[in-house]
């Protein structure tokens, strides 16, 4: 595959040689040095996997503060969080969340409604086409932002990145925008995931893994270029018509963000260390599926460990997921599968493999979070990671029947180590309970009609 | 990857866009009336009311009057700003620095609308930003390693006069159009800024960044002539070499398109197609057609086409990438050496196939070296309908879709949109029998009467494919059962049983529904948004009319683009 030059080859270039690894920890703060006096930031992540779950290969047994993945009356059969049996702790598992917001405004492709919805709680708006194939709204979009971007106005700080959308083969489809994307800074804003770990690797970690001296000479250069370009946007946006302005004023707003990135320095907590270069993985190859995604929530959890973002998704393909296991020796694609399950056991039974095998990645993740020290805990006690679904049945596309699982407590902000039946509550409910986790005093969150302020069970 | 199933559920009974969806849906689909009338005619499918027809929306307006509505002035339509896809980019980038290292690669993904061009979803976010500075810094760098061949002096004594003379050629190029004394004197004293911290190829460097991320590169900016008090402009000469360029090539004006913008050369109609047809003939154009192909028969994900191991050990990335070279040359020999017909592209009995795709379609090995043109005389072969790359993508890994390949040509080739299923029916796929043939298993729904009012629109066509598999290879046996390749066409203007790809793709390629809609698509494409039923109803009459009179040419097609209102005019920019 050919590769452009990087930046990262421009500053090695510079200078003539890359600054080998272990030099570049030990420019790296000492772990003990920092320990106990910084601040630690709070965090928020989401994990998305899609198509829909099993519910009752899913649900947990026991009660509300005793519970167990595991079914005592049968422990052999396979049980999709029986993964996360050693982070229950640490994890509200939230059961029958419902999309109510599905039920207003336009759109009828249980893809996109199911996506669009997810994490915005709100309904979608219909592009200048109208519907397309199968009830697709094919440049259609959303009416406001996606919980995550919501959190990250609350949490952002000064971080160089305000949020970062990790994709692993969350790729575009061409006609059905809505089905592949989910994080929104609003209607017709939306936020696309970095699919290649490499790139995402030196977008993140190059500069701290070159000379400081370089990377403050590339930064000046890189303002000053940047500036120039900003001067240049400003006076074409007065020229242009309304709406063509609209579209540079957002161009610019991108530019300047990136000037943020530019200024901000790496927090350099605690726990940050330089992680490992990713390999040259074909990250469009379905079967490289599990180390893309393994690369990237590593790379994720240290872009949060050094504080260069706080807010964060990981996007597992997307929508309507085509995605093949063949490493579960799987030969049908999850979308046709999801929508045989209720009819053909030995399907049902791969779906099953298939959510417990996204249950794992939930674990290494939640692991990985667990390793990073942060004073007197971890970063995943300062953190709340929310894994969801775009659909609760895949067979039905259903809104109800949601599977959620939340893990961490934002520093002690929600009470963990629970399962509960909400009983068919708006999505938006769960998401003003998160916003005022990290410190709002929103009562409400996405389409006002259907939210009931925050889930009085968390 | 299309799914072809009852997928989805009607919602909205209040919502105007659905009406015809719910009315069809409500009926099981069941089509009311003679519907067999093409559009255009006055008579047929009622695209707003959705009274009966299985359309819903595009690509089927009426043209009434033919071009006479074009009477009361020009109508172009909507002209929202574009910026440059990721295609464009790279094809960009290649032309005015000779790099082709596709830098765009890295971009964000872009689409919508089934195009990557559409006006209306490009949105910028952070990472594209970034991806924008990471490209320029390292187009910039490539650039500067041979200051001798980039800048109009020696390197060795560069001075103002030379950056400015570089500025005002090179400049030219990039913006595609001269820059104004302002824009000179800012780039300039950017330069002189930049030379006091760096050495000459590092300034040069840094002003060539700042030129690439400038929305005058990454935007195709227009106000247009002036025009006091007219809703609607001509354009400029140097934004019509730019609207050709891009329209015709996916890329920047080369030196003879910027000389006759230059010269005001191209203001007059005749003018603009004398330089289509020139451009045409260059290999640029190509490079467009097959971007525009891709997309339209949705074949570009043949990359990422994965089948069962179990059941096709043979078809790997290798045979995918065959299957796209496959029809790449097939469409690129039909335009380009062949007749450019519609019938050609749709019928035509011919393909392109090296040893390796040969021996995997079960073809006799044509040696030579690359592809080689083969009339296979053992199977149907129909134009694009029945290539590899078609049939593979709309297939599951383990067995074929008839309802996909069924929509697939309802939908982009007839631009008639099925309607979902209507609520509360369950979505099941019949199951894997050894026992039975594809055909026969999804037969069974259709018996089903909630099911068959819509799948007879669409189900008969994919049966009549059946005789390519998941890979598209040709069979004639299914579990050591025949295959039935018989179809029917039923809601359009060319109905009637037949069986088999060749008679399906002969009826297509006399229908003007068809034609209709390969002018929709390429107005979609061409002008980077979707069509208004009203507002452009004048250019897409033009461009229909052109179509026909061309003997259904895609070639004369293309040059028709460029005749239409849509494309010599635009709004007047508000407050110019």
């Amino acid at each position: 595959m050919r590769r452009p030059i990087h930046r990262r080859t421009v500053l090695r270039g510079a200078g003539g040689i890359a600054i080998s690894l272990p030099l570049l920890e030990a420019m790296l703060p000492n772990r003990s040095h920092a320990g106990g006096v910084t601040e630690f930031p709070l965090r928020f992540v989401v994990f998305f996997s899609g198509n829909g779950t099993i519910e009752e290969r899913w649900v947990p047994f026991g009660s509300v503060n005793d519970f167990t993945f595991i079914d005592p009356a049968n422990p052999s059969q396979q049980r999709i969080l029986a993964p996360l049996e050693p982070h229950k702790a640490d994890l509200v598992v939230l059961q029958n969340l419902q999309q109510r917001s599905r039920d207003h405004g336009p759109g009828g492709n249980g893809h996109d409604m199911g996506m669009g919805h997810m994490l915005t709680a709100h309904t979608l708006v219909e592009g200048p086409s109208g519907y397309g194939e199968f009830s697709h709204l094919p440049d259609g979009s959303v009416a406001g932002p996606s919980v995550d971007q919501a959190i990250a106005d609350l949490i952002a700080g000064p971080t160089a990145y305000r949020s970062l959308e990790f994709g692993v083969r969350a790729n575009l489809d061409l006609a059905r925008q809505l089905t592949s994307r989910m994080s929104y800074r609003g209607p017709f804003e939306v936020l696309p995931p970095e699919n290649d770990p490499r790139e995402a690797f030196d977008r993140l970690f190059a500069d701290l893994g070159a000379d400081p001296v370089e990377v403050a000479a590339l930064r000046t250069k890189r303002k000053s270029v940047i500036d120039r370009v900003g001067d240049d946007f400003v006076r074409l946006e007065a020229k242009l018509g309304a709406s063509d302005r609209q579209k540079l004023e957002s161009h610019l707003d991108a530019i300047r963000e990136l000037e943020q990135t530019l200024s901000n320095e790496h927090g350099l907590l605690e726990g940050c260390a330089m992680p490992t270069m990713p390999g040259d993985i074909d990250h469009n190859s379905n079967d490289n599926y599990p180390i893309i995604g393994r690369t990237q929530m590593d790379l994720m959890v240290m872009a949060l460990a050094c504080d260069i973002t706080r807010v964060s998704s990981i996007q597992w393909s997307t929508g309507q997921s085509g995605t093949r296991f063949t490493w579960l020796g799987h030969s049908g694609d999850h979308h046709s599968m999801s929508h045989e399950a209720d009819n053909d056991a030995g399907i049902r039974e791969q779906l099953v493999a298939v959510n417990h095998w996204y249950a794992e990645q939930f674990a290494y993740l939640l692991s990985a979070m667990t390793q990073v020290v942060e004073g007197d805990g971890t970063l995943l006690d300062r953190t709340i990671v929310m894994w969801c679904n775009e659909q609760g049945n895949g067979q039905l596309h259903s809104a109800d029947g949601i599977p959620y699982v939340l893990a961490g407590s934002a520093g002690g902000a929600i009470e963990t180590g629970r399962w509960i039946d909400v009983d068919g509550a708006a999505h938006n409910d769960l998401y003003v309970s998160l916003l005022q986790a990290f410190g709002s005093n929103a009562t409400s969150f996405g389409l006002a009609e259907v939210c009931t302020g925050p889930l009085p069970q968390l | 990857m299309r799914w072809g199933y009852c997928n989805d559920v009607a919602r909205r009974l209040n919502h105007p866009s659905c009406w015809s969806l719910l009315l069809l849906a409500l009926d099981g689909c069941y089509v009311g009336r003679d519907a067999s009338s093409p559009s255009g005619d006055g008579q047929g499918a009622d695209d707003a009311g959705g009274s009966g027809s299985p359309m819903s929306g595009s690509g089927s307006g009426d043209d009434g009057g033919g071009v006479a509505q074009c009477a009361d002035g020009p109508s172009p339509g909507l002209s929202p700003i574009r910026r440059l896809t990721r295609f464009e980019y790279d094809a960009t980038i290649e032309h005015l620095l000779g790099d082709s290292t596709h830098p765009a690669a890295a971009f964000p993904q872009e689409g919508g609308s089934g195009f990557d061009n559409n006006a209306n979803v490009i949105s910028v976010s952070p990472l594209h930003a970034e991806k924008y500075m990471d490209a320029a810094e390292g187009i910039a760098a490539r650039a500067t390693e041979d200051l001798a061949s980039l800048l109009p002096c020696d390197p060795a004594a560069v001075d103002d006069a030379c950056i400015g003379d570089w500025l005002e050629e090179f400049g030219e190029k990039a913006w595609r159009r001269p820059l104004d004394a302002v824009e000179r004197a800012e780039l300039l004293a950017f330069y002189q800024d930049a030379r006091e911290k760096y050495d000459v190829r590092e300034a040069v460097s840094l002003v060539l960044q700042t030129m690439l991320q400038s929305p005058n590169f990454l935007y195709r900016v227009e106000f247009g002539l002036p025009s006091a008090g007219a809703n609607v402009v001509q354009l400029t000469d140097w934004e019509m070499a730019t609207r050709l360029s891009y329209l015709l090539w996916g890329s920047m004006p080369d030196d003879e398109l910027f000389a006759a913008a230059r010269a005001g050369e191209l203001a007059e109609p005749a003018q603009i197609e004398a330089q289509a047809r020139r451009m045409l003939e260059q290999p640029r154009a190509r490079a467009m057609l097959l971007h525009f192909h891709e997309q339209w028969l949705d074949y570009g994900e043949i990359d990422q086409v994965s089948k069962d191991a179990e059941l096709f050990p043979d078809f790997g990335p290798d045979i995918a990438a065959a299957q796209r070279a496959e029809i790449d040359a097939f469409i690129e020999h039909v335009v380009f050496e062949g007749d450019g017909t519609v019938e050609s592209l749709l019928t035509a009995p011919y393909t392109f196939v090296d040893d390796a795709l040969a021996d995997f379609y079960g073809l006799p090995l044509p040696g030579g070296v690359g592809l080689q043109r083969v009339t296979p005389t053992d199977r149907a072969v129909s134009g694009v309908l029945t290539k590899g790359a078609v049939m593979s993508v709309q297939a599951k890994p383990h067995e074929t879709h008839p309802i996909a390949r069924g929509v697939f040509v309802r939908e982009q080739l007839l631009c008639t949109i099925p309607p979902p299923p209507p609520e509360g029916v369950e979505i099941v796929p019949p199951a894997v029998d050894p026992n039975a043939t594809t055909r026969d298993r999804y037969e069974q729904h259709r018996n089903d009467p909630t099911c068959a009012g819509c799948h007879h629109l669409f189900d008969p066509l994919g049966f009549a494919l059946e005789n390519y598999d998941a890979t598209g290879r040709w069979r004639l046996l299914e579990n050591g059962l025949d295959i039935d390749a018989s179809g029917e066409l039923t809601a359009t203007d060319v109905n009637g049983a037949f069986v088999g790809p060749a008679e399906l793709g002969a009826r297509l390629a006399t229908s003007q529904m068809v034609h209709d809609c390969i002018t929709t698509q390429w107005f979609r494409y061409g002008y980077g948004r979707t069509e208004s039923p009203d507002v452009d109803a004048c250019s897409l009459a033009q461009l229909r009319q052109r179509f026909a009179d061309g003997g259904f040419d895609i070639k004369e097609l293309l040059v028709a683009l460029t005749q239409t209102d849509a494309f010599l005019y635009r709004p007047a920019v508000e407050g110019q």
